[in-house]
């Protein structure tokens, strides 16, 4: 790094020529510290700063443990057996090694985002100097970094200014790793405090990453109308060329589409994507196109469309190696953290690497060189593309193939014990071997894409190949629109939307989020968002979840993105992004509280969080969580107050944070107008919760959706959704309605025949609603007395 | 299929694993222990078509015998459409967050439970709901009663086909049926 952070101070130089007093200068620091907002509390906060609100909300919402199983296997004193409250031999418990558990995952979401953004940075300086300007939305976006802003207390205006961001978030991820050290922290609760210290990290590193490429790339730029881009292989054209890109780090690909473009090969050539680096590229270029979620990377290698295979970073399979060299296409690894085994060919001759990648001499090369990547990948994706024409080379066997491997299958059952969703493969083989393929085809919907079927059979048998091959139809047809991630919210949108949604009025906002580890297909995400959506809700998504919410059609053929607007508004489906975009959402909330309330953000964290807590109805729904980057993402909700539903598999995260409706003293807050003491009932009930169901979460979210801050009619809007989805998925009234009604008048009017019975046998008496705070320096600040 | 072994093949226990239910008599007599039963179903009560009617008849009997019902995630009203009375319905986590606090007394403020049925989960997700358990209530006798071992349970069915599963509830259910006149507990069954 040749950047350094030089402050120096004179007090008092004399000199011949005349004297200073108090001479400040400043290198390295952020252009924009002129800002005249007033500091907060905690600027660049270490991970005891905001202690105090973590055990405020974890005083609430409680852990509870999971564990895999009952050991801790960290160091070699172990493995210890931490079962029936025994303890290790360092003396750690089960709740605090399952929490530094979850810790560790979020420190390795955290630090990915963080390099994530250091790469990207280090790249764009390099390419377009450090006082390159931030832009993410023009003059439709002044407060143009919120996340930032808020925990850092400064304004950053250049590409530079987010180094010194970057070297912040690093040496705190570094000290909340010393923290999961044998021998050091050893409560369960700070282990958590520190966990959402990660995930607070986390969205910054996620603003640092995104802003830097929206600003260089010229990505969309908080644009509610940005385009529709293509998603599903079917809308690949196999005749041309086709370059597969995988991960999350952009550059690479987006040298590639440059270069292509610079020698008119566009036309030419497909640059298809999975992962967020396709969502990335597709907001860079329209005509690139999205295969699919992370699912997707074996089903679309092993039908032999791409001629080369270029990976950066995060998420990547690894053993696309293997299953590249299976379809003899090219791999291009371009990342320092994915090096892949291959030989680093970054200083040699363009015109050599392409020789060695379609002679197959090498598998595969390292080129830690974007552009170079650029120019070798298409070059080589065309000679490849011809050898590969010849040959014809697809892994997905014939239906007659197909039959003759089904027929192998002994019914061992080991496919079935690997499965993480539970198909009945064995069964499905049983009768693909007769011919029927219908149920091999019905997994495919259901299937995540792990191929741990093919490692497990005895039989060698390609068992994902068969489910691909048994779907082709499905395959062919999956032809959708997604709209391109459109980056921020801009300032206008915040300050139309705020009033309703901290009334209650717009009934909520519900972030898709996460990885394609679903428990029963993607189109439940298209389901879900369809509903909230259709409700008036905001529908909010990103990555993977992005893309699975685009691959649906209703009866009119048409995809939720053609459905709904893209407005940050009652009604909308807002595609955000990629991955690192999803500081757009929490930035949403934090600018709720900036824009439409004029709170101060500058380094005032734990205010902000009390306020979006309290006020604004968000709540995350990660269906399929899958990564520690997942983690960290919904540490940062979390530490903003912001609950995160999750499906069943995310229960493997092994640590829920629950609250207890019926520990009613859990349910005060005070009233900032008074300093009393006012009992508010659950809301938000939980602030990390499994779903077992689309069902479930469906009701959850519109119950999380509800705070203190409802206004009656907000909160009777919410109770309308609530009652009605609970009566409709569950088939019966729910038993909990009685606490979220604080007086007649949050009484949805439809409904006051059916509820005003349950509510007079409960003799509910009348709340007041506050003007809610957890924090008794908000009574102070406002001019309130204690209570 | 092997016996106890957990049925995903990469999940592994721990120090303390579950008892093979080898017989209904087992799961008589903790019933006959017990004071405060419960059984808890999962939603793939309903949405495994194989095993609703048998869990629902199990669930049915079981509410005859003392146990209260509670079930999980969006069931609540096609297990009443059954006829069966449950006793609450709460997310998953809910009930076991619920069933590791000592202080909390059920749903009509009778008292903690101590003995647990589960059935109706996701192999992975009742992994975790009994690890919680497990961890969390070690005084509370948790049984599995779907069709793959879990070794965090107190007592589990080993892994079998769901014909064989059947039959092991048919036996479990004719036995509490039959248990006034019939049958007699060998010493150590428990």
């Amino acid at each position: 790094m040749n950047r350094k952070n030089i402050h120096i101070h004179l007090s008092e130089a004399k000199s011949s020529d005349g004297s200073l007093k108090d001479l400040e200068i400043h290198v390295g620091k952020v252009k924009g510290e002129q800002w005249d907002e007033k500091e907060g509390p905690t600027p660049f906060p270490d991970h005891t700063a905001l202690r105090n609100w973590d055990r405020k909300l974890l005083s609430r919402y409680k852990p509870l443990y999971l564990p895999f199983c009952d050991l801790c296997c960290l160091c070699t004193y172990g493995k210890c057996d931490l079962s029936g409250g025994k303890r290790g031999a360092c003396g750690i418990s089960m709740e605090a090694q399952q929490s530094r558990i979850v810790l560790l995952a979020a420190c390795i979401g955290a630090a990915t985002h963080i390099s994530h953004g250091r790469h990207m940075v280090s790249h764009l300086v390099d390419r377009m100097g450090r006082r390159t300007p931030i832009d993410v939305g023009g003059s439709s976006v002044d407060v143009e970094a919120p996340v930032t802003r808020l925990v850092c207390g400064i304004k950053p205006k250049t590409l530079g200014d987010l180094e010194i961001v970057l070297d912040y978030l690093e040496s705190q991820v570094t000290d909340l790793l010393a923290a999961a050290h044998t021998g050091q922290e050893s409560d369960p609760i700070d282990f958590e405090s520190k966990v959402f210290h990660a995930g607070m990290l986390d969205h910054v590193g996620l603003e640092i990453a995104d802003m830097a490429q929206i600003s260089a790339f010229n990505l969309p730029k908080a644009d509610p109308e940005a385009g529709l881009v293509d998603l599903g292989p079917g809308t690949i054209n196999p005749d041309k060329p086709v370059i597969l890109v995988i991960g999350h780090n952009v550059p690479p690909a987006i040298d590639i589409i440059k270069y292509s473009r610079e020698h008119d090969l566009s036309e030419k050539i497909e640059v298809t994507g999975i992962c967020c680096t396709a969502i990335d590229l597709t907001r860079f270029d329209p005509g690139a196109k999205i295969v699919g979620p992370i699912s997707w990377q074996l089903r679309y290698i092993r039908s032999g469309v791409p001629d080369l295979i270029v990976v950066d970073e995060q998420c990547v399979r690894a053993d696309l190696l293997i299953e590249a060299g299976n379809i003899m296409a090219p791999l291009i690894a371009t990342s320092s953290k994915n090096c892949a085994g291959l030989v680093d060919r970054t200083g040699d001759n363009p015109d050599d690497i392409v020789a060695d990648l379609v002679s197959g001499t090498v598998p595969g090369v390292l080129i830690l060189d974007p552009e170079k990547v650029g120019e070798v990948a298409v070059r080589a994706c065309i000679e490849s593309h011809k050898n590969r024409q010849a040959q014809k080379i697809c892994l997905i066997p014939s239906r007659e193939e197909l039959a003759d491997y089904a027929k192998r299958c002994s019914g061992c059952m080991e496919c079935a014990r690997a499965c993480p969703n539970e198909t009945p493969i064995p069964d499905a083989m049983k009768i693909a071997a007769t011919g029927d393929l219908s149920l091999l085809s019905e997994i495919y919907d259901i299937c995540i894409g792990c191929g741990r079927c093919d490692d497990a059979c005895n039989k060698e048998i390609p068992v994902h190949s068969l489910l691909v091959a048994a779907a082709r139809d499905k395959v062919t047809d999956e032809k959708y629109l997604v709209r391109a991630g459109r980056g921020a919210i801009q300032d206008i949108e915040i300050r139309e939307a705020g009033g309703p949604i901290v009334l209650g009025e717009i009934p909520g906002v519900v972030a898709f989020v996460g990885c394609a580890n679903f428990p029963k297909g993607a189109f439940e995400v298209a389901e879900m968002a369809r509903e909230f959506s259709k409700r008036r809700y905001i529908s909010v998504a990103s990555g993977c979840s992005a893309m699975a919410i685009g691959m649906y059609r209703n009866e009119e053929g048409q995809t939720p993105y053609e459905e709904f607007h893209g407005r940050f508004d009652a009604g909308g489906i807002v595609n955000v992004g990629s991955c690192v975009s999803n500081a757009h959402i929490s930035g949403a909330a934090i600018k709720i509280a900036s824009i439409f309330a004029k709170r101060n953000l500058r380094g005032n964290y734990e205010e902000i969080a009390d306020y979006v807590h309290n006020r604004v109805g968000a709540v995350g729904v990660a269906w399929g969580a899958m990564s520690q980057k997942a983690a960290a993402i919904a540490a940062g909700f979390w530490r903003l107050g912001i609950p995160v539903v999750v499906g069943p598999h995310g229960a493997k995260y092994r640590r829920m944070l629950m609250g207890r409706k019926d520990h009613g003293e859990d349910w005060y807050v005070y009233d900032s107008r008074t300093g009393e003491k006012v009992e508010v009932g659950p809301v938000p009930e939980h602030l990390f919760v499994t779903a077992e169901t689309k069902e479930e979460a469906m009701v959850l979210v519109a119950k999380l959706c509800m705070r203190p801050n409802d206004t009656s009619r907000g909160r009777s809007m919410k109770l309308t959704h609530y009652i009605d989805l609970h009566k409709r998925l569950y088939g019966i009234l729910p038993d909990d309605i009685h606490l979220f009604i604080r007086s007649n008048a949050d009484i949805p009017i439809t409904m006051k025949d059916e509820l005003l019975p349950i509510i007079q046998e409960k003799g509910i008496k009348d709340k007041i609603i506050p003007d809610p705070t957890l924090l008794e320096s908000q009574v102070r600040a406002r001019g309130g007395g204690k209570g | 299929m092997s016996g106890q072994d957990s049925w995903l093949r990469a999940e592994t226990g721990g120090t303390k694993q579950a008892s093979v239910i080898s017989k209904p008599e087992v799961l008589l007599a903790l019933m006959r222990k017990a004071k405060r039963p419960v059984v808890i179903i999962g939603h793939e009560t309903m949405t495994d078509s194989l095993r609703t009617a048998i869990l629902i008849r199990l669930v049915s009997l079981l509410q005859e015998k003392g146990f209260d019902v509670i079930c999980t995630s969006h069931i609540a009203g096609q297990v009443i459409s059954h006829g069966v009375t449950i006793s609450g319905s709460f997310g998953s986590m809910e009930i076991i967050d619920r069933l590791r606090d000592p202080s909390w007394a059920g749903p009509y403020g009778k008292g903690q439970y101590d003995l647990v049925f589960i059935a109706g989960f996701s192999y992975s997700l009742g992994w975790l709901l009994m690890s919680g358990l497990k961890q969390g209530a070690p005084d509370t006798k948790v049984v599995s009663l779907d069709y793959r071992y879990q070794p965090h349970a107190s007592w589990s069915y080993t892994n079998m086909k769901t014909d064989r599963w059947k039959e092991e509830i048919e036996r479990f259910l004719n036995l509490i049926l039959s248990e006034n006149t019939q049958t007699k507990l060998e010493d150590g069954d428990v």
